[in-house]
């Protein structure tokens, strides 16, 4: 999607984190603040890494990156205390999701001959802005023994060096501060032992939240030649980001027209908005590019509309013209995604990796992010739902939250009327959706090739089951995402029934939503996030043939927790068994301290779901 | 093969970036270049490059290619500058998301070459889109990104600007090159006709010069050119219209079912040899005699064959060959023949030198000789204790037939004792066995010569078909249902048979364990590990293997894991160890692999009152389902083998249960082509269910089709079957 890759520091991924059979046995990270020749404010890095490979003989790549903003001066390794020439490799880094990056990686492999062996490298590297150092981690691809980041920071330098989730660290982080009257310096150095290789879990929350870590905010320098202002407050980093707005060349005449052309049916301003919104949606193509201070500059409104592409910037900048184009108040918004800990208290670039457009209507505040394809207006997407956003305003700006939105924004509604022919259930079905499950399933339908797309919703709605087959489906139209998306059609469920004697046993829920989604709380390390809140209701009334009772029903699950809502349950009336089900996930964040309770009530719901209603012939 | 041509070409460069950088001259020459080549190809007058209408019954395709035109240009000038121009331009309709996200990018290595001595290599790329209203947009090529920079290439992406679903997207890749040298290594190509989407109109052309010459071979009913020749310039030209999509790709040999057109293109300087024929320049020739294909396949063998003493290892091994020779006074030719055919392999494959990288995990099980040289070897070795042998040459079932034949790397080879009872020997894998016919080989006539012309054998072979017997999967289980009826706890003997063995070794056999079995099996040298741990010196290579082994069992248990987990899909329980019962690593003694798991499986077992529904179909796991799309087909069937499947169940009924409908799992339908006959019995506390799946025949025409529907159909009903567990009352 459409988070940016700003330029902080990346980390190196070159073997497979976890593996247990190289240890680094030191790692040393030394950051120096110098002047370049040019007066500038440089951090010279030194990296050295000690391997030790502990079980059998291996390769293992090291690779680090940079980009033009930073260079690799010099790379020395040793294996077993014996020089060793690498010819690194240098090219640009390729990431699936990002068409261009200007990343760079360099590259080489260590060759660990026996059990016992050590390598070692050298590696150093000027980072030629110091907005761009941030956040540092402690953990590496592999365990390691010890590890010390140190800061030299001589006095004419004015950097914080905040502590991050040291309080989440279940080792002990050593620090320890010294000064050198001679040269005016300040060093402070961390110290970390045993500390466990990195090992990244799915559907956790991103680093900045959990992992121990520095974030390194320069302020400013006391040059020679006067204060160079970095990031010292939240406005300094506003007016570094508006510098760089001010200069991209939108030329509002030549996409005037294009405005004007998409509003021409809309006699209100929100009519209007919503226009616009839905065009970028449909007509850009989201493509993410890193270039440089292009990373933080978007594109030009009439580059991204003529071309039809454009990232998350480029397609926020576009949204924003075309509205002011039409005289309606719209800005430019920066903001971190919930993939971010972080929040504007921290003048850094790290705070932020996405651009929205806010337009003011009415005395009210909407966010327009066109990168999520099938969102509606007014709502939004669960990364950004909530996040501290910031809004240009001429010289200063507007610091704001997203709105929250619970989760009867994305609503799955299904009502049925069963009855039994046969071995067969045959009736009718509705569905509806809306909000972010609608842009989920809006998501896979339309990346699914146009000859497959009948097949890719019946396969959907069947739950991918052979023996459902549907008949007469009327679907709202596939293409507007403004109303909830809406299915009807008529059903059957083939050999449904499994009949013995006089009984006839059923399973009456066909979609078992969250069935079995246990969670390994032996092996699980952080919180679990679900995609995005969710809303799911469901009702079916069985007709039953005559002549038949249901005799047995199974328990219902009535569970109610603070993330989150089960309750199943059914009921007979008159010659009808009525199945009712409601699932909530208020939250999104399951917390590992919720996991066991989670478990054992995803257990009975699925219990319930596997258990069968029993009719008897009375 | 590379079944769609690409829109990637790889178009390489000479000149160092930093010299193109400063050259605006010639940065200015090739920007002229680019604009004639665009203005050219873009204006080619035949109607089809500029109907953009789809046919009705394509309006629901997500691509359709209106059209593709290949054309190949080979011209010489002076003495030695052969200069080929390659142009592939494609036109095609983009009807919805999926298709944008697909023909949305392009991606190539360009190169700009024009005064690097007077060969030159330049690539140019066009594009354009053309409006649902006729308005045409040029791209500009010039916004495409660097992504890689080499010392000799720049890798470029360029996103296509301002396409939308309903437009269509007309783009070229032009490229020359004048590296190549009279009398070099000729160009190989290859059309075929089908691709993941409809294309309307496919055009080749192919223009040579007196200098240039070309062989090329029509198969499966593919199209022929039209020659013509005009100022000395020969041209082969082909449109073919309306090619439908490629059919569903399931039990397929596309070589023998997909028409396509082959091709060489070569600059002979005299006469090159070409399949024991002689390509001169200036020639066209089509459809090589298959006799003289033949005799060069076997021409080619002939000339790799070295002194035997020329092989690595030699002195060694035949001194070993010859001890069992001594050890064996009653062994037979093909006793002798398999062990040497053994020892070899320990020899050569299984060898782990402590100097190099350990691999004794599941990349080690796929080790290899893709080419002759071990059966040159074991025919040297074999010579050398006098059992004769005869070389075969073969055509695999997923090759050309012998109608189709193209050239000499269309054969492969395999080597046979010339006993009566003749021993087949194949490439080899860590698995492979002596006597052994690789499947895609069965069936097919192989032709044979002796290195040596004294020998005189049989001059074809017909190589057997083996038989859905020889190749069975068979699967023994003991089931019991947990007290808390939840899950169902399985313990499962699985024999692999025949052309099932191998894969299945490969899967899980641990490279610790084999290797000791073979060294104990050929009473040969000592144990891997014994050999280090003697000094103190080796002591660290033993450590490093022990640890190695370890993790490669670690290793094999997610393998199980997964194994189980696709079967069923869904996830296994308390997934055991695997046992290994038999190796069979040599199927003259030990004719299947046979090896144990248990594990449980959960969700297939439902309350319903005081009873339980039991998913008992659901044991046999996963089966191969045909959409209504597919039940017609019109391409023959090529199956891997003929092959059969065998379940066997023990379930045991808790006690205060009985078992009702028991009658649904009674299936029996067997016809000329596959088989699937299901029994179920009550036998004591015992409800025993029995499965098997047969398809019978390794090869079926297309209208046997209709044999394998009901069977197919059978296995997935029986998937759906289910009793019930009654509470006795």
């Amino acid at each position: 999607m459409a988070t940016c890759l700003l330029m902080c520091a990346l980390h190196v991924f070159a073997t497979e984190p976890g593996e247990k059979n190289v240890s680094i046995r030191e790692k040393t990270e030394r950051y120096e603040f110098t002047f370049n020749r040019n007066n500038e404010v440089n951090v010279l890095q030194t990296d050295v890494t000690q391997y030790l490979c502990t079980q059998f003989r291996t390769t293992i790549g090291y690779a680090d990156f940079y980009n033009e903003k930073s260079t690799i001066n010099d790379v020395r390794v040793r294996l077993d205390g014996k020089k060793f020439n690498v010819k690194p490799i240098h090219k640009y880094y390729a990431v699936d999701e990002y068409f261009y990056s200007d990343q760079k990686i360099c590259y080489f492999e260590l060759p660990l001959e026996k059990k016992g062996a050590e390598a070692s490298v050298e590696l150093e590297k000027t980072i030629l802005d110091p907005r761009y150092l941030t956040a540092i981690y402690f953990d590496e691809p592999y365990f390691t023994m010890r590890k010390e980041i140190t800061f030299v920071i001589p006095d004419w330098m004015h950097v914080d060096i905040k502590e991050m989730n040291f309080d989440k660290s279940p080792l002990k982080i050593l620090k320890t501060t010294s000064r050198d009257e001679r040269s005016k310096t300040r060093t402070i150095t961390y110290t970390v032992r045993n500390w466990e290789a990195r090992d990244a879990e799915n559907a956790a929350p991103g680093p900045s939240y959990i992992l121990p870590h520095l974030l390194v905010m320069s302020h400013y320098a006391d040059a020679k030649n006067g204060k160079t202002t970095f990031f010292q407050t939240t406005a300094d980093l506003y007016s570094w980001y508006r510098s760089l707005v001010q200069t991209i060349g939108n030329d509002p005449t030549s996409i005037a027209a294009t405005a004007k052309s998409i509003t021409k049916n809309a006699t209100t301003d929100v009519d209007k908005v919503k226009a616009v919104f839905n065009y970028v949606q449909d007509n850009i193509r989201y493509i993410a590019f890193e270039d440089g201070i292009a990373g933080f500059r978007p594109a030009k409104a009439q580059d991204v509309l003529s071309k039809k592409y454009g990232d998350c910037k480029g397609m926020a900048n576009l949204t924003k013209e075309l509205l002011v184009s039409l005289g309606i108040d719209a800005r430019l918004c920066w903001i971190g995604t919930n993939h971010i800990a972080y929040d504007y208290s921290l003048p850094s670039l790290s705070v932020d990796n996405h651009m929205i457009c806010a337009v003011q209507l009415n005395k009210k505040r909407y966010f327009l992010d066109a990168t999520e394809s099938y969102i509606g207006f007014d709502q939004y997407a669960e990364r950004i739902q909530g996040r501290q956003v910031m809004i240009e305003d001429g010289d200063k700006y507007i610091l704001e939250k997203v709105p929250l939105r619970d989760y009867k924004q994305n609503v799955t509604s299904e009502k049925r009327v069963l009855k039994i022919e046969g071995t067969d259930l045959v009736g009718s079905n509705e569905i509806l959706y809306t909000g972010e499950s609608m842009e989920f399933l809006l998501t896979a339908v339309h990346n699914i090739k146009k000859n497959k797309l009948d097949e890719a919703i019946l396969t959907y709605l069947k739950e991918d089951d052979k023996r459902c087959d549907i008949q007469n489906l009327v679907t709202s139209d596939l293409s507007n995402w403004n109303t909830d998306l809406s299915f009807k059609y008529n059903v059957r469920h083939k050999e449904a029934i499994t009949a013995f004697d006089k009984d006839m046993y059923l399973e009456i829920d066909f979609r078992k939503e969250y069935e079995g989604l246990e969670i390994d709380t032996t092996k699980r390390k952080s919180d679990y996030l679900f995609p995005y809140k969710s809303h799911t209701l469901h009702e079916t009334v069985l007709i039953l043939p005559k002549g038949y009772k249901a005799t047995d029903l199974p328990k219902d699950v009535m569970i109610d927790r603070p993330t989150y809502a089960i309750k199943v349950g059914y009921k007979r009336q008159n010659d009808q068994v009525i199945y009712q089900k409601e699932i909530i996930l208020k939250n999104t964040r399951l917390p590992k301290s919720e996991m066991s309770q989670w478990n054992k009530d995803v257990k009975a719901l699925t219990e319930l779901y596997r258990n069968q209603i029993t009719l008897s012939k009375s | 093969m590379n079944y769609i041509k690409q829109a990637v070409v790889y178009l390489v460069l000479l000149l160092p970036l930093a010299a193109f950088a400063q050259s605006s001259k010639e940065e200015r020459k090739y920007n002229e270049l680019a604009a004639d080549i665009r203005k050219e190809i873009f204006g080619w007058k035949e109607a089809y490059y500029t109907d953009y209408k789809v046919p009705a019954k394509y309006e629901k395709e997500s691509a359709v290619i209106l059209s593709r035109t290949e054309i190949i240009s080979g011209d010489k000038r002076g003495r030695s500058v052969c200069n080929m121009t390659n142009i592939l331009r494609q036109i095609i309709k983009i009807n919805d998301k999926a298709a944008l996200e697909t023909y949305s990018q392009l991606s190539y290595t360009q190169f700009i070459d024009q005064t690097r001595g007077r060969k030159l290599r330049n690539s140019i790329i066009g594009a354009r889109v053309i409006k649902p209203n006729g308005e045409v947009k040029d791209v500009n090529i010039d916004e495409a990104v660097l992504t890689d920079q080499g010392n000799r290439n720049k890798k470029k992406k360029l996103a296509i600007p301002d396409l939308q679903v309903g437009d269509v997207l007309d783009y070229f890749v032009w490229y020359q090159d004048e590296t190549m040298t009279p009398g070099g290594t000729p160009i190989y190509d290859y059309y075929i006709f089908a691709s993941d989407n409809p294309i309307l109109n496919y055009r080749i052309q192919i223009n040579i010069d007196r200098y240039f010459a070309i062989y090329y071979k029509l198969a499966n009913n593919a199209p022929d050119f039209v020659q013509s020749e005009k100022n000395g310039i020969k041209s082969l030209d082909l449109l073919v219209k309306d090619i439908p999509k490629a059919p569903l790709d399931l039990w397929m040999s596309k070589m023998r079912q997909l028409p396509m057109i082959r091709m060489t293109i070569a600059v002979p300087t005299s006469g090159w040899n070409f399949g024991r024929e002689v390509l001169r320049p200036g020639d066209i020739v089509k459809d090589k005699s298959q006799q003289k294909i033949k005799d060069a396949a076997i021409a080619s063998l002939r000339s790799s064959q070295y002194p035997i003493s020329m092989y690595p290892l030699y002195k060694e091994i035949y001194k070993e060959l010859k001890e069992y020779i001594e050890r064996n006074r009653k062994a037979t030719e093909e006793d002798i023949a398999e062990y040497a055919y053994y020892l070899l392999r320990f020899r050569l494959l299984y060898h782990a030198d402590p100097a190099e990288p350990i691999s004794v995990g599941a990349n080690r099980n796929g080790y290899s000789f893709k080419n002759t040289f071990f059966l040159e070897y074991l025919n040297g070795l074999l010579k050398k204790v006098d059992i004769e042998t005869a070389f075969l040459i073969v055509l695999s079932k997923y090759g050309p037939d012998s109608t189709n034949l193209y050239n000499a790397s269309d054969y492969d080879v395999l080597l046979a004792t010339t006993g009566e009872k003749p021993v087949y020997f194949s490439n080899t894998g860590m698995f492979t066995t002596a006597g052994a016919i690789p499947p895609e080989f069965e069936g097919q006539e192989a032709e044979a010569f002796g290195v040596s012309k004294k020998i005189d054998v049989p001059d074809t072979y017909h190589l057997p078909f083996s038989t859905f017997n020889d190749n069975l999967k068979s699967e023994k289980y003991e089931v019991s249902i947990d007290s808390s009826f939840s899950l169902i706890n399985l313990q499962r003997e699985t024999s692999c048979s025949g052309a099932f063995r191998e894969d299945a070794q490969k899967e899980l056999m641990l490279y610790e364990d084999y290797y000791d079995d073979e060294r104990k099996w050929l009473k040969s040298s000592k144990s891997l590990l014994s050999s280090y741990s003697d000094t103190r010196a080796n002591s660290t290579i033993y450590s490093e293997y022990k640890t190695a082994f370890a993790q490669a069992r670690k290793d094999r248990e997610e393998v199980v894991k997964s194994s189980i987990e696709s079967e069923y899909s869904r996830e296994p329980k308390n997934v055991q160890p695997l046992k290994i019962v038999k190796s069979g690593m040599h199927p003259a003694k030990e004719p299947a692999f046979v090896y144990t798991t248990a594990y449980s499986l959960d969700g297939l077992l439902k309350r319903a009152g005081n009873n339980y529904i039991f998913d008992a179909g659901k044991l046999i796991g996963g089966q191969v389902e045909i959409k209504e799309d597919f039940r017609t087909r019109k391409a023959d069937i090529y199956q891997p083998f003929a092959r059969s499947f065998e379940y066997y169940f023990n379930i045991n009924i808790p006690a205060g249960y009985k078992v009702e409908g028991i009658d649904k799992l009674n299936y029996n339908i067997d016809n000329a082509s596959a088989a699937f006959v299901t029994t179920a019995k009550i036998d004591g506390n015992k409800l025993v269910l029995t499965v098997k799946k047969t398809y019978k025949n390794a090869f079926d025409t297309a209208d046997k089709w209709g044999l394998y529907l009901p069977v197919l159909d059978a296995a997935n009903a029986y998937l759906n079957q289910k009793i019930l567990l009654k509470k006795a009352s």
